[in-house]
């Protein structure tokens, strides 16, 4: 059936080239409409400067993203509907889906979660990797105790746009690959409940990352990844990036959490009930919970903060009524959360991997999720334990403390499944395997720093030191990016039939693991020693473990441009085919064919057991007969 | 909404008579959104109590127009009578052309209410950056709202659009969705309202 394609695929063919039109357009079309016509609105303006006024970026950012996803094709179907128009044949689903194949789908919107997750894949490494070379710029930087490079104004710019750029990717790391790509596989689902929302979650990143970094024009912003008031209203219009980047990464994470939620919960295959659900599926049901409860949190701060600029409100200015403290309640609602948005699919992705080297079942399994479960919970009633030294009220302290402190307790309990889990086991040290073990031992070192910061005396000594820094370095990269790492490796495979040197891995596993180690033990110390993060310069008896912090840090860039250079290498210009089950897995992604069905199953999984049956080698599903495809197929 | 439920996959949507999907995750986004009213909430308790520098409600000024502030409340709950009576409709299956009559009333009460709403916030008598944060908290909240009259005003669009050129019949989990959805912010409007206009 050969029939002329309509204009509206002809288009999407060539989405991702009208998005970027329709962007351009938008910004200048947002930029004219917000410094001329509105400007006066509401007393709207704030002082213009040679770049321009915030009222004119802030619209030309938003009309840009709209533009954007405009020229991508996003509005087609919601505009069709507002004219009555018929809905998409399963043909036009079809076509969307991506079922024709072809390398073109992964440059437009498509509604297949598989693409998707390697979408995300591929542009998360991407701003990860932009992210890491702000790194090595700060520690080259920070190699003298004196300002050499940059200056002051620049640094804290830098430092902000690193922190805040990986922020805006860890939120999505884990989730944003493996979870797109495999939680349908995983509940017998032949897609996500609204594949459409799902293509906008993800292709409002770029828009989000791109916008970010263009603060590098406007004056960069020196409030970090925490944005504090009033500082925030004192900045450069650099702001502005930072706050639109935010919106949109509040927007794609609170989306993404309902559609996951309404996936897992309605979509799962009716013979799958919930005590047998892959843990993975698990840890990302918790953490869309989490994002969609915080993230309107942190919108409704970030649109206080728009209005503050642009209308000149002032929620967070004292002498106009307002209060600072607004701002980081609100914000920390949101990012306290936020931390365990990185953290939880993590536990759940290493818990999903461990059996299958353990060639055990996994051991306290619904402990496990009910530690995770616990530390979703738990983390809505932690935030104020940011403000302790900011401006608590004393009698609140205790509470937090307690409750932060609380969080060990289902954490620790997610360590003693791992723990059970490989005692007595035959473990195959698969390279997937040391970035599992490397993943618990960096965590526990982040939990434990933790423990500090959250104890009201210690906190008040090590509060906005590189301690902090090194805890939170520990716990997001030391446990998030690790487990990524391994979620690579393990999964890529299935994701692209290709696999990675896996003794070349071995080597930079343990380069990065050192070298990671090296970095952050030393900056703990500095911390120790009262070195405030943030600062460009800093006392001259402190230099020996900067430069060890330094040098380390620089390893450390190699060593993950490494793997990065493996991954290329391997999986797009040499092409190593790999093993259809490399790991002896009993999921049920394991169970399906390389490349996975357009629709997931040409047999649908009719009866499933629990994934990690192996100590009776029985797999997740049986399968039914064959299905029928599609009619556009 | 199930985009591929005709290749044969049986999912619990399926199984529990279908719509539930679309009602699940309709609550959803009334409990993210709650959060979302929460914080304004929040913001608008925290300022007001501690009144930095006196610049909670400075005198001068004043509240929204009263009159507007009524009515740009009577409009949403027409529409919630409006949708209640679309709803009841297509569960007892009646006929089509009183099914559309309803939905053309339900969308002219979204209408208005926007239309409304935006005429109100027009009339709000004070520029921000002098206005106090009482100004501040309800113009951003009467914004928010606004938008999202505004979203649940271009669903109503296009589930009368599908009705009336018949290119989509009215499901009762489309009714039902969009009746909470509608009944939500306006109770929501209605509380912002008493808040803004009684508490300030």
């Amino acid at each position: 059936m050969s029939t002329r394609p309509t204009l509206a695929r002809r288009l999407n063919e060539w989405g991702l080239l009208l998005g970027l039109v329709g962007a351009v357009i938008g910004f200048i079309a947002g930029y004219a409409l917000g410094s001329g016509a509105i400007s006066n609105f509401y007393g709207a303006g704030g002082e213009p400067t040679s770049l321009g006024s915030d009222p004119g970026i802030i619209l030309g950012y938003a009309m840009s993203a709209a533009g954007f996803l405009a020229g991508m094709g996003f509005f087609n179907y919601p505009i069709g509907r507002l004219f009555g128009a018929k809905r998409p044949t399963e043909e036009d689903n079809a076509y969307l889906h991506g079922e024709s194949g072809g390398l073109g789908r992964y440059f437009r919107m498509t509604t297949d979660h598989k693409v998707i997750g390697m979408q995300y894949l591929v542009v998360i490494l991407a701003f990860l990797f932009i992210g890491g070379l702000g790194a090595m710029f700060i520690r080259t930087e920070l190699l003298t105790p004196v300002p050499s490079i940059a200056n002051a104004q620049s640094y804290l710019s830098l430092v902000g746009l690193h922190s805040t750029l990986m922020i805006f990717m860890a939120s999505t790391a884990i989730i944003g690959p493996f979870g797109n790509y495999f939680v349908p596989i995983m509940i017998g689902a032949r897609n996500m409940a609204f594949p459409r929302l799902e293509a906008l979650t993800f292709w409002l990143l770029p828009p989000a990352g791109l916008i970010l970094l263009s603060t590098v024009f406007l004056g960069g912003f020196t409030t970090g990844w925490t944005g504090y008031a009033p500082l925030a209203d004192q900045n450069v219009l650099g702001m502005d990036s930072y706050l639109m980047g935010f919106a949109l990464i509040g927007l794609s994470i609170a989306l993404s959490g309902l559609n996951m939620i309404a996936t897992i919960l309605t979509k799962r295959a009716p013979e799958m009930p919930l005590s047998r659900m892959p843990v993975f599926v698990w840890s990302v049901l918790v953490t869309s919970f989490l994002g969609a409860l915080a993230a309107p949190a942190l919108i409704a701060a970030v649109l206080m903060e728009i209005f503050s600029r642009t209308y000149q409100a002032t929620f967070f200015i004292p002498a106009g009524g307002g209060s600072p403290y607004l701002w980081e309640n609100l914000f920390w609602f949101f990012g306290h959360p936020e931390v365990y948005i990185f953290v939880v699919p993590a536990f759940g992705l290493v818990m999903e991997m461990l059996p299958a080297f353990a060639r055990k079942p996994l051991w306290g399994r619904r402990v496990g999720i009910g530690g995770m479960v616990g530390v979703g919970v738990l983390s809505f009633l932690v935030w104020q334990h940011h403000l302790f030294v900011s401006g608590i009220a004393p009698s609140l302290r205790p509470f937090y403390m307690f409750s932060t402190e609380m969080i060990s307790v289902p954490t620790g309990i997610i360590y003693l499944v791992a723990l059970g889990t490989l005692w007595r086991a035959r473990t195959r040290f698969g390279t997937p395997m040391l970035f599992i073990f490397a993943f618990f031992f960096n965590f526990l070192i982040g939990g434990f720093t933790g423990v500090f910061l959250s104890d009201v005396p210690s906190d008040f000594s090590l509060h906005a030191s590189y301690f902090v820094q090194a805890h939170f370095h520990y716990t997001i990269m030391g446990g998030e990016v690790f487990a990524l790492m391994a979620g690579i490796v393990y999964y890529l495979p299935k994701m692209t039939g290709r696999t990675m040197d896996i003794k070349l891995l071995r080597y930079q596993f343990w380069a990065v693991f050192l070298t990671f180690n090296g970095t952050f033990i030393s900056l703990i110390a500095v911390g120790i020693m009262g070195m405030p993060r943030r600062d460009i310069s800093y006392a001259a008896y402190l230099q020996p473990l900067n430069d060890s912090a330094s040098i380390f840090a620089l390893a450390l860039g190699l060593s993950m441009s490494l793997f990065l250079g493996i991954l290329i290498w391997e999986v797009v210009i040499k092409q190593r085919v790999a093993a259809a089950n490399p790991w002896e897995s009993l999921g049920v992604e394991w169970q399906v064919p390389t490349p996975v069905p357009t629709f997931n199953f040409d047999r649908m999984p009719v009866s499933w057991s629990l994934p990690d049956n192996y100590d009776t080698g029985q797999p997740a599903a049986d399968f039914g007969p064959a299905v029928p495809a599609l009619s556009g197929a | 909404m199930s985009e591929v439920s005709p290749t044969g996959l049986t999912v619990i949507d399926d199984v529990k008579g279908g719509g539930h999907t679309l009602i699940f995750t309709s609550r959803l986004v009334i409990a993210s959104n709650t959060t979302l009213q929460l914080s304004l909430l929040f913001a608008f308790l925290y300022l007001r109590a501690n009144n930095f520098g006196s610049m909670w409600h400075p005198s001068g000024v004043g509240t929204p127009p009263q009159v507007l502030a009524l009515i740009a409340l009577a409009l949403p709950i027409v529409g919630v009578v409006a949708l209640l009576a679309v709803s009841n409709a297509v569960s007892s299956a009646r006929e089509s052309s009183a099914v559309t009559g309803l939905l053309w009333l339900a969308f002219l009460a979204t209408v208005l209410t926007g239309a409304v709403r935006i005429l109100l916030m027009y009339q709000f008598n004070w520029t921000l950056n002098s206005a106090g944060t009482y100004a501040d908290v309800a113009t951003l909240w009467y914004a928010v709202l606004l938008a999202e009259f505004i979203g649940v005003a271009a669903w109503l669009l296009s589930l009368v659009m599908g009705h009336v050129r018949g290119t989509d019949r009215l499901g009762s989990a489309h009714a039902r969705a969009i009746l909470e959805q509608w009944t939500y912010i306006t109770g929501v409007s209605i509380a912002v309202y008493l808040l803004i206009q009684y508490a300030s």
